[in-house]
């Protein structure tokens, strides 16, 4: 809604910008735990300072882009609205709003945290509204109300879409409660740790649907990336709540395979530094995700970088050598990736190591005449 | 039926009042439109001999009201403060027919407050005037400058709630020489009409004391008497006027400057979390002593503002011409759009002293000194707002011998709608003058000069705008 043609300002009015602060500061918010972003700034009265924002606010993995306004010229006032869902609150009883957004009715400039209440609480309506609009679709309702009275889930973002017309897709956002506490070495991140099942129906009659699970980023880290992830079938005969058992089981198995893969991953890290402590470069002592080493070969060193993945050991370990001497181009240095070693994961770690160990040195003598002849190559 | 027939007017020199406000105003500006509600039923007979009546409903806007501190009416959610309300527009509460909402660089659309704001509102003037809620309405105005400041951009639309719905209302310009509406009574051709008030207005003792003979002096000659009488009564009443709105002035300025300083205070101790809510009562209290007292003041000199909107209106008259006919092409727009260059020196003044002034400090300096500057053009506005308010007045008085022009298919207060339209006629400033028969009064006092200043530019515009 604002001008585009205004200039975009930096600064924000003094008085205002603790209030803004405290809100993009905050990064939890809603059910997928992100932060509210500022889009752009401009000023009430054609100023330098900007009194006005845009805001674009995380629910159910859409973006609600809502304008506040706050007067410069009026400091006790509190800010003005606009939202990008304009049937939102377009027809309230002030009374009754102001029991909803007491924050905005009884607005405190003083309070650094009266902006970041307005809008949980505004967020909360805007929930309340959107399931006031489920009401219509029975069908999803019913799953709605089965969901919500069930203890499978922690959290619950509805939105309808498009905006103020006859909706066409419903996207349910579910926080799903997952036992982490068994996955290790999780830095102080984890507490902010979630899985999340968006499901999105659409079609006649709701019938098509199409589930989509995310981990938040840390999470994503430790149990790969959501991409790749094979969910279970969603017939659109089973309830929700149905689903979101077998999406938890899922998750749990997903959860233990990472704890294995760690374990296994730990084990072939520990047998590495047995066998070749004197040559190791550097490892990675919390994911195990990967360990270097020098290797030398009629006086010919070469860096062996061993990366283990998320599978392992059902994955090969992705090996690299690097060269010490030569550079492929500015600041990077030469390397090769190693596809063809003797690997079988049902071998002991030790073993894989020592078979892997036998290939390399065969390997890096034909790496050597490689590296040679590329960085002759690009010198001539 | 009456949906479709449901529009605003305005006289040319009201919409101008609202957008020089507008400009005036460093940032946001809200305030209210004065006006009445009027009913006509027209009826025609169709080929097959039924009669058919058709209903129109005109939202007549006749002044605009600016609220100095809207902070002072409402709450910061948009619980409007009744009590607050009724001292700030006193005997114009019954005139007021809508509200509007001015903010810089933003598209019209209704916030979140606006629409709480019109609810209210339309249910609380509504209740006083005893208009329908549904013919409430809400005008968003902006403005916006060319990134090199040479097209300055006006916008506005007015809305009126619906049911849930916000729609848009088409808004007609009142021109003084179309006399094509004139059955409808709402142009610059006055239409007798029945007052509320049977005292006398201003024009009206004019002319009864002026004893004019229309059938012996010829047309010139009368009118020249008129403008006579008119400018003596203006010269009496130009002094006092100017004192008081000097005194609004000042009051104004003070207010400003206690709310900057409590702005400073507020974002110096933001997180001291000093109480400073009790000084702001006290200021708050001092300026509603303030403006009460100005509101006294200003409605006192209502005799003197009428008087000069007799300058204002001759000045206007030409200008107020050419852009209707400009408006006049697209009477149906909701929105329309009009560039102008209007007060361009002022806007510049403004927002060079905004780019002047990059941190808290200078903001303060910088109103006192537009105050300075706008003491004169304060006494302007006065003047222009106040004689507003008697447009209608001066259309219904003249036309005494006019009745045959609007007799066929009007009428006024159909049985139906006749408590809920019946006007709220002013009971106040029931003074006015003859306008259109005055032509080209030239008045001697420096207020004048400056007046003519301010619409010379607006004239060019409009011509340019034209074409």
């Amino acid at each position: 809604m604002l001008n585009q043609q205004c200039a975009v300002l930096t600064a924000i009015d003094s008085y205002i910008e603790p209030l803004i602060n405290r809100v993009l500061s905050t990064d939890k918010f809603g059910v997928c735990c992100e932060t509210i972003k500022i889009d752009s700034m401009s000023s009430s009265c054609g100023g330098v300072q900007g009194d006005r924002f845009k805001l674009s606010i995380p629910y159910a993995r859409q973006n609600l882009t809502w304008n506040i306004f706050f007067d410069s010229q009026c400091p006790e006032m509190g800010p003005d609205f606009i939202f990008n869902d304009n049937t939102f609150l377009a027809d309230m009883d002030v009374d009754a709003l102001s029991t909803k957004v007491p924050s905005l009715a009884n607005w405190n400039p003083n309070d650094e945290n009266a902006l970041l209440n307005v809008l949980k609480e505004l967020l909360s309506c805007y929930k309340q509204y959107q399931i006031q609009l489920l009401q219509k679709q029975t069908r999803l309702q019913l799953q709605y109300n089965m969901l919500i009275s069930s203890a499978e889930v922690e959290d619950v973002e509805v939105i309808l879409l498009p905006f103020s017309s006859k909706p066409t897709e419903v996207r349910f956002l579910i926080s799903l409660s997952v036992d982490l506490s068994q996955l290790q070495n999780r830095t102080s991140k984890s507490e902010s740790d979630i899985v999340m099942l968006l499901v999105t129906y659409c079609g006649v009659d709701w019938n098509r649907i199409t589930p989509q699970l995310h981990f938040s980023k840390s999470l994503e880290e430790t149990l790969g990336g959501t991409g790749e992830l094979r969910l279970p079938q969603f017939p659109s005969d089973t309830s929700l709540v149905q689903y979101i058992l077998k999406i938890k089981k899922y998750v749990a198995g997903k959860v233990n395979s990472a704890i294995q893969s760690l374990e296994k991953r730990r084990d072939y890290i520990a047998a590495f530094l047995c066998i070749n402590h004197l040559c190791i470069l550097e490892y990675d002592t919390i994911n195990c995700k990967y360990v270097s080493c020098i290797l030398c070969e009629d006086d010919f060193y070469v860096v062996m970088h061993i990366q283990l993945p998320l599978g392992f050991p059902r994955e090969a370990p992705i090996v690299e050598f690097k060269s010490v001497y030569h550079m492929s181009s500015e600041h990077v240095p030469y390397s090769e990736k190693i596809k063809h070693y003797p690997y079988d994961f049902k071998w002991p770690p030790h073993y894989m190591i020592r078979e892997l160990y036998k290939a390399m040195y065969q390997q890096i003598k034909i790496f050597k005449l490689n590296s040679i002849k590329n960085c002759s190559e690009n010198h001539s | 039926m009456a949906d479709s027939d449901f529009l605003i007017t305005i006289s040319g020199p009201a919409l101008s009042l609202l957008f020089y406000e507008n400009v005036r105003s460093t940032g946001d500006q809200m305030g209210f439109l004065l006006g009445e509600t009027v009913e006509f039923v027209i009826k025609s007979y169709s080929d097959l001999d039924n009669q058919v009546e058709t209903v129109k409903i005109y939202n007549n806007i006749e002044a605009v009201v600016t609220c100095p501190l809207p902070d002072s009416l409402h709450n910061s959610i948009g619980k409007i403060n009744k009590e607050k309300l009724k001292d700030f527009l006193r005997d114009t509460s019954k005139q007021v027919i809508g509200w509007f909402r001015f903010r810089r660089n933003v598209g019209l659309v209704p916030t979140f407050r606006d629409k709480l704001l019109h609810k209210q509102f339309a249910s609380h003037f509504c209740s006083e005037n005893g208009s329908k809620e549904e013919f409430f309405v809400t005008c968003l105005l902006s403005s916006s400058t060319s990134s090199e400041k040479g097209t300055y951009k006006f916008k506005h639309v007015f809305l009126r709630q619906n049911r849930e719905i916000f729609e848009p209302v088409p808004l007609r310009i009142s021109n003084l020489g179309s006399n094509s509406f004139a059955q409808e009574g709402l142009d610059y051709k006055p239409t007798p009409t029945k007052k509320s008030s049977d005292a006398p207005d201003v024009f009206t003792s004019f002319i009864e004391s002026l004893n004019l003979d229309l059938t012996k002096t010829s047309a010139v000659e009368s009118a020249i008497a008129i403008q006579k009488a008119a400018e003596e009564h203006l010269s009496q009443l130009i002094p006092d006027l100017c004192k008081s709105d000097l005194e609004v002035a000042e009051l104004e300025r003070q207010i400003k400057e206690f709310m900057l300083n409590k702005k400073k205070k507020v974002s110096d101790n933001s997180k001291k979390k000093i109480q400073i809510t009790q000084s702001c009562e006290i200021e708050k209290d001092e300026f509603a002593d303030g403006r009460q007292k100005s509101g006294k003041i200003s409605l006192s000199k209502s005799e003197s503002s009428d008087d000069t909107y007799q300058e204002f209106r001759t000045n206007k008259d030409h200008s107020t011409a050419i852009s209707q006919t400009m408006a006049a092409h697209k009477p149906k727009n909701s929105a329309t759009y009009i560039d102008k260059n209007i007060d361009q020196n002022k806007t510049r003044r403004s927002s060079t002293n905004i780019a002047n002034s990059p941190s808290q400090e200078p903001p303060s300096t910088n109103s006192i000194s537009e105050m300075k500057v706008n003491i004169t053009e304060n006494v302007l506005s006065r003047n222009r707002r106040f004689s507003n308010m008697d447009s209608e007045i001066v259309k219904e008085s003249i036309c005494k011998g006019e009745t045959n022009v609007c007799g066929v298919g009007r009428g006024r207060g159909k049985s139906t709608h006749d408590n809920s339209l019946k006007k709220a006629r002013r009971t106040s400033g029931p003074e006015s003058f003859e306008a259109n028969s005055v032509q080209n009064a030239s008045f001697q006092t420096s207020y004048n000069q400056v007046t003519k200043k301010k619409v010379d530019p607006v004239r060019k515009s409009d011509a340019t705008d034209n074409h």
